[in-house]
């Protein structure tokens, strides 16, 4: 099979349709492509958004946050302010030790609410006090060993924090803490001057404390997405928080990287070296929020998206190319399998063509034109096989289960009605038609008269009734009509189908020199009556022997005929005849002839056997008569006067009447001619001597021979030249005549008779009478 | 191509493509779930468990963290008594614990905001209007039938002790909670303690007047710089009832010869406030008091501004002692006895822990979806392996047995983070302080591992039985009642507040001490009395 395939290389079917298929398959994927790229954009505008929408949130939440620690200083700062903590000096009265009581309650709601501020104070350095969220602090000391014992921060440095100046900076401390003793908490802390109204002064702290923890918290969703690092900066570009670990020269390449951009509030993304760094920063706060992802892990959901899109590609690629093998393989089959089907009937070889498109063409071509070649020939045929069958309908010859019917509409024969006549043309002689030309031969000439009578007799026929002819059989041809059997009756119809064979049969002949009879039959019902309407036609045809040729005779004309008819020819017309013949005398010939004829022909409805015996027999008395006639040249004279088969050929009495006047007249000329010349001498003499001495038993040929005078064996030669027969059967011929004659007579017995005729003895003669007569003597003395 | 395996490749292709369309989706899914799984497990898991087997269920705990606990854990989830727990139960539990300090705000926030634990565990007294007006609100649930038909250990105990069955109803017969159930002899925790190193410094005996105590507190002032020679909050202030009671009251109400009084307004109170004026105004009181917190209160101890401290034998007695003892050897403490006024008087307000704890008391709420199976598993602490947990933790890792009796291990007694045996204790069970379950005497004794802890729990346990008859057992009102009581309480505990601090530090002098009596009157604490004396009345004939 496969050889086969790439036997059309390269321009192999199979191969064109995988193509195709193929082409097909590239067009949603060029879609495809052109949309994953589109998609491949967008995810990773997306995926920035995403990121930078994390960032921005977190930077929202903490900026919200800020907000609160923000306010809160400021209800702290409205305590100190406003309440006067701030101012008091050591000692405190009660009612300040009240209000600082209060005022420490207050704080404890503060605190109450949201988790997200770990701690504050308020630290007042005038009466050395610090409030707190938890508790008021008398000694500073004892505060600061609570939160920054185990620290490395002394009580000075603390101090000296405290006393500092700040606008609401964020600083980092870490503070004693966490659940194990020594462990340290990072915290991030808001630290602001009060008053806030004089900028020079420095009367209280706040201090608004943050678990760095906590911040981070908030970045950590940021990075828990992204496995990257993210950063808070403060507005000094300080690193507030950040989740993972950041080297100083790491931090500064990343404010290098963000330096172009100023520290305008907004948004910046920056992809390069490998790295993908989004940054916020807050309008509130003017706090940075700083993304750096590793770009294979910021654009993972991109790359994977591509590398998904490009396997999927190839997949469908692979897949794609594997249906298309497939299914052109699977399309190829049937293709295949006409090539199989044809490769064994190709007239070229596979190889000789294009492509197994242009071999089925061509393969198909050589059967279409075989096959029209073949529907030609089988119309041939099929005109054939019509006329055969209806020949067969003709003739009757078809068997019981024949499905008729079929065989009807299968060549085109439709009789609409259930009768049925037959009208038989008999071509008798065409050779004028032919006058002019010459030259072709006598199968065309044949097939032309033929078509020319079908033509003009169809064409007849079908005004009326559906006719049809049959081919030439015999010199005849068949006209099957089929006729109403009811409606008309039947003498119409008769007399219609007889008026359109006397109108056809008179246009041929006129027209075409062609002669012919025409022979109608009566109208028989149904399928069966085919036979017998054509039976009646040839049996009507015979009579032309009768009623002459070229003309129309109808089966009705013919009568009913006289079985026991004979015909009239007796014994002693005859015994005229042929003594006329012999003695040459035509005039006498003529006279018995004319009237044989006359009474013969006289007589109605002679069947026409009856009519050939009677022709017979004339043939037989002239060869009769002949044949005793001794004369020289005799044998010469029969060929060429040739009677038998002159007679034979005429088919009609008038015809045979007139042939026979010539034979007459010929023979009896040549008779005449003959009995001048003496050359009949010797015969003349062997005869004479055989009448006188035909008593004499002892009579044989070379007696005779030698009364004669000539040689036997001439003389037995030329006896039988003359006669025609040995001169012993003349001898006994006439002896018998002789006997026949006695016999009749009556009066002597047999044995008397042989001798008197010259028999050896009775038995001779009843053997030799039996041998010429057929009957013995006494057998014959009785008829 | 043969039949057989063109139908194979069609199948074949078929299968791969809709493994790779499947796998597709499938992955895209994956990806979306996995963070809101995340997020979902941590968010309360309450209701969403309906049809899930017990062993599976998860539920929500609120309650204030110990001292001792907060100190070594930032949740009791952290504590392993419940990691074992969840591992024996397959009970998961999300704790959520207040701020340190805010106990009081955040409780009310919480109860509030409706936004309700499955499970609260407080002193239910302290809800406004008490345990009955919590049933009424909804907030918590009766138990009865829960208990009776999950609770086989807590059942037994209250069958076998009258007082236990009593104390966790209300009037009406309504279990409002799971108790702590104390049936041992030590129930006495907390009292004052001295400076012992002082003391002996200054060749003082330990006090027992309230002269002596006052002498004390000045020679601690005078000799030793104390700054708050006696420290407390305004908490602790109002919770021990050692000074009021050395004036014969107590800070609420108590009885008095069956009739049931309320502090404040009793002359003694003023007594009593008018001795805290003079020390506050002397400085023998911390100056802070009503601005400390319980953490700078213990850090005035330890930093030696205070000499005098209220506490607890093993949370601040141990803890202390033994965390300051690291840097300061000598640093000692002593239980003295409660304070009496005259010499050979006998306290009669020693605290004394009834039978069910007045705290370590846990409500189911309306938000649990498996009160059956939380009750269930609450019972394991009154059974014996759930006590052995509470008390002792876990086998092997915390105690072992030896001869049937449980022995802290060194993680315990000898901490190597150094943790006190308090702070250890509370890193890993619940026995040191008020808790659910049954508790367990055996621990106190291993628990008190200094000399003058097993001497102040003897201290402290001298008189205990006396504060019998003044104490008001855990009554409880019908809602009505609760409702009026703490409409009447929200009003004179704020004033009661308010005033005592004024009139402690000065502000408000001690003469206008009637007219804030006679407020209290307008403002209805006589009414309140007569609920309490009607609620009293029916307890004694439950």
């Amino acid at each position: 099979m496969r050889k086969r395939f790439l036997r059309f290389w390269p321009r192999n079917l199979l191969l064109s349709w995988v193509l195709s298929y193929l082409l097909m398959l590239c067009i949603p994927i060029a879609v495809s492509f052109a949309f994953y790229n589109n998609a491949y954009g967008v995810i990773k505008s997306e995926i920035m958004r995403a990121n930078l929408g994390l960032l921005r949130q977190a930077q929202q939440d903490v900026d919200g946050h800020l907000q609160e620690i923000r306010q809160l200083s400021t209800q702290l700062a409205f305590h100190a302010e406003e309440q006067g903590l701030m101012y008091w000096e050591q000692p405190l009265t009660a009612n300040q030790r009240y209000m600082l009581a209060s005022a420490q309650a207050t704080f404890r709601t503060y605190a109450a609410s949201g988790s997200f501020i770990d701690s504050f104070m308020l630290y007042l350095p005038r009466s050395q006090y610090v409030l707190t969220n938890r508790a008021a602090y008398g000694d500073p000391k004892q505060l600061h060993q609570e939160l920054y014992g185990s620290t490395g921060l002394t009580f000075k440095a603390w101090q000296d924090l405290m006393n500092d100046r700040y606008t609401g900076q964020f600083m980092h401390l870490n503070q004693a803490g966490g659940t194990v003793a020594s462990q340290t908490e990072p915290m991030v802390s808001f630290m602001r001057s009060l008053p806030l109204s004089n900028p020079t002064s420095t009367m209280a702290t706040v201090v608004v404390s943050v678990k760095e923890s906590k911040l981070l918290d908030t970045i950590r969703a940021v990075q828990a997405v992204n496995k990257g690092t993210v950063l808070i900066l403060d507005a000094e570009r300080r690193p507030i928080a950040s989740t993972g670990r950041i080297e100083p020269d790491e931090l500064s390449k990343i404010l290098e990287a963000f330096a172009p951009f100023g520290d305008a509030a907004g948004s910046t993304q920056l992809d390069r070296g490998g790295t993908v760094m989004n940054r916020i920063v807050s309008a509130t706060t003017e706090w940075q929020y700083v993304s750096v992802i590793p770009s294979s892990t910021f654009w993972v959901k991109a790359e994977r998206i591509r590398a998904w899109s490009l396997a999927g590609l190839a997949f469908c690629l692979l897949l794609g190319g594997l249906f298309a093998y497939v299914l052109a393989r699977r399309q190829y089959h049937p293709v295949g399998e006409i090539l199989r089907l044809l490769s064994g009937k190709a007239r070229q070889a596979m190889e000789r063509h294009r492509d197994e498109y242009h071999f089925i063409r061509e393969a198909l071509r050589d059967s279409f034109d075989e096959s029209a070649h073949m529907q030609r020939q089988l119309q041939q045929q099929s005109s054939v096989m019509r006329s055969n069958l209806l020949f067969r309908l003709l003739k009757g010859r078809l068997e019981s289960a024949y499905p008729i019917d079929e065989a009807l509409a299968a060549y085109d024969l439709s009789f609409p009605r259930d009768s049925f006549a037959a009208v038989i043309f008999y071509i008798e002689d065409f050779s004028d038609l032919f006058r002019s030309t010459g030259g072709e031969d006598e199968e065309k000439r044949l097939k032309f008269v033929q078509h020319i009578v079908r033509n003009i007799v169809e064409e007849l026929t079908n005004k009326t009734y559906v006719g049809y002819m049959t081919d030439l059989e015999d010199n005849m041809m068949t006209l099957l009509v089929n006729v109403p059997g009811d409606g008309d009756s039947a003498e119409q119809v008769g007399s219609r189908i007889l008026e359109m064979a006397t109108e056809a049969q008179s246009f041929i002949a006129s027209r075409f020199y062609i002669d012919h009879t025409v022979s109608v039959s009566a109208v028989h019902a149904g399928i069966p009556g085919i036979r017998a309407a054509y039976t009646e036609a040839l049996d009507t045809l015979e009579y032309k022997m009768v009623f002459g040729t070229n003309r129309v005779i109808a089966y009705e004309q013919l009568q009913e005929p006289d079985p026991i008819q004979t015909y009239y020819y007796p014994m002693d017309k005859e015994q005229h005849l042929i003594n006329a013949v012999k003695t040459g005398n035509f005039e006498k010939a003529m006279d018995t002839l004319g009237e044989l004829f006359e009474v013969n022909m006289a007589m109605k409805a002679v069947p026409i056997d009856v009519s050939r015996c009677f022709m017979f027999d004339l043939v037989g008395t002239i060869m009769k008569t002949l044949d005793e006639i001794q004369l020289a040249d005799k044998r010469q004279f029969m060929r060429s006067w040739d009677p038998i088969t002159r007679l034979l050929k005429r088919e009609t009495l008038q015809d045979m009447k007139r042939e026979m006047e010539s034979l007459l007249r010929q023979a009896c000329e040549w008779v005449d001619e003959n009995k001048k010349s003496r050359n009949t001498g010797l015969r003349d003499r062997v005869y004479q001597y055989i009448q006188e001495h035909y008593r004499n038993s002892n009579l044989s040929l070379a007696g005779i021979a030698e009364d004669i005078g000539v040689n036997s064996a001439y003389l037995s030669r030329f006896f039988k030249e003359q006669h025609g027969e040995s001169l012993l059967d003349t001898l006994s011929r006439i002896r018998l005549d002789h006997a026949k004659r006695l016999l009749r007579d009556g009066g002597h017995t047999v044995s008397e008779i042989a001798t008197m005729v010259g028999f050896y003895n009775s038995n001779a003669f009843i053997r030799t009478f039996k041998k010429y007569e057929g009957v013995t003597p006494g057998q014959y003395k009785e008829i | 191509m043969k039949r057989h395996t063109r139908k194979g490749l069609t199948v074949a292709a078929t299968i791969m493509l809709a493994g790779g369309l499947l796998a597709a989706c499938g992955g895209n899914n994956n990806e979306e779930n996995r963070p809101s799984a995340a997020s979902a497990s941590g968010a309360s898991q309450t209701a969403s468990t309906a049809g899930t087997s017990a062993q599976s269920i998860a539920i929500s705990y609120y309650t204030a963290l110990n001292a001792n606990a907060s100190a070594v854990v930032t949740s009791l989830s952290d504590v392993e008594m419940y990691k074992e727990l969840q591992k024996r139960t397959g009970v998961a539990v999300n704790f959520k614990h207040p701020a340190v300090g805010q106990e009081k705000e955040q409780f009310n926030l919480l109860i509030a905001s409706g936004n309700l634990t499955d499970v609260i565990e407080t002193a239910w007294n302290d809800y406004p209007g008490g345990p009955s007006k919590a049933l009424a609100d909804g907030t918590i649930v009766k138990l009865n039938d829960l208990i009776a038909q999950n609770a086989p250990n807590l059942s037994k105990l209250m069958k076998e002790n009258e007082a236990v069955d009593k104390m966790v109803r209300t009037d009406t017969g309504d279990i409002y909670m799971m108790p702590m159930i104390n049936l041992g002899k030590y129930r006495s925790f907390d009292g004052p303690f001295f400076r012992k190193d002082w003391l002996d410094e200054l060749g003082l005996k330990t006090p027992k007047t309230i002269g002596d105590w006052e002498n004390t507190l000045r020679a601690f002032k005078e000799k030793k710089g104390a700054t708050a020679p006696f420290t407390a909050t305004a908490k602790k202030l109002k919770e021990f009832t050692m000074l009021p009671g050395a004036f014969g009251v107590s800070h609420g109400y108590y009885l008095d010869g069956g009739k049931v009084k309320y502090g404040p307004a009793q002359d003694g109170y003023k007594q009593y406030i008018a001795l805290m004026n003079k020390w506050f105004k002397e400085g023998l009181l911390d100056p802070d008091t009503f601005a400390n917190d319980t953490k700078k209160m213990e850090s005035n101890l330890t930093s030696g501004k205070s000499g005098l401290i209220f506490g607890y034998i093993g949370g601040t007695m141990g803890t202390l002692t033994t965390s300051v003892r690291q840097t300061d050897p000598k640093f000692e403490l002593v239980g003295a006895q409660y304070p009496v006024l005259n010499d050979g008087d006998k306290p009669q307000f020693v605290k004394r822990d009834p039978e069910v704890n007045a705290s370590g008391q846990v409500g189911i709420t309306k938000a649990n979806a498996h009160p059956a199976e939380t009750v269930k598993w609450l019972d394991t602490l009154y059974g014996e392996d759930g006590a052995l947990l509470k008390n002792f933790g876990v086998e092997g890792l915390t105690y072992t047995m030896g001869n049937g009796k449980p022995t802290y291990t060194d993680l315990i007694m000898k901490n190597p983070d150094k943790l006190s045996p308090a702070q250890a204790m509370a890193k890993y069970f619940r026995a040191n302080y008020p808790s659910p379950g049954l508790a367990d005497d055996r621990y106190i004794e291993q628990y008190y591992t200094l000399p003058e802890q097993q001497e102040a729990a003897k201290t402290f346990a001298e008189y205990a039985d006396l504060s019998l008859e003044h104490v008001l057992p855990p009554v409880t009102l019908t809602p009505e009642e609760s409702e009026e009581l703490a409409q009447i309480e929200g009003e004179v505990n704020t004033y009661l507040d308010e005033m005592t601090a004024k009139f402690i530090m000065g502000v408000e002098p001690i003469d206008n001490y009637d007219k804030f009596v006679s407020q209290l009157q307008k403002m209805k604490i006589d009414r309140a009395v007569e609920l309490k004396q009607a609620a009293y009345d029916r307890y004694a004939k439950r």
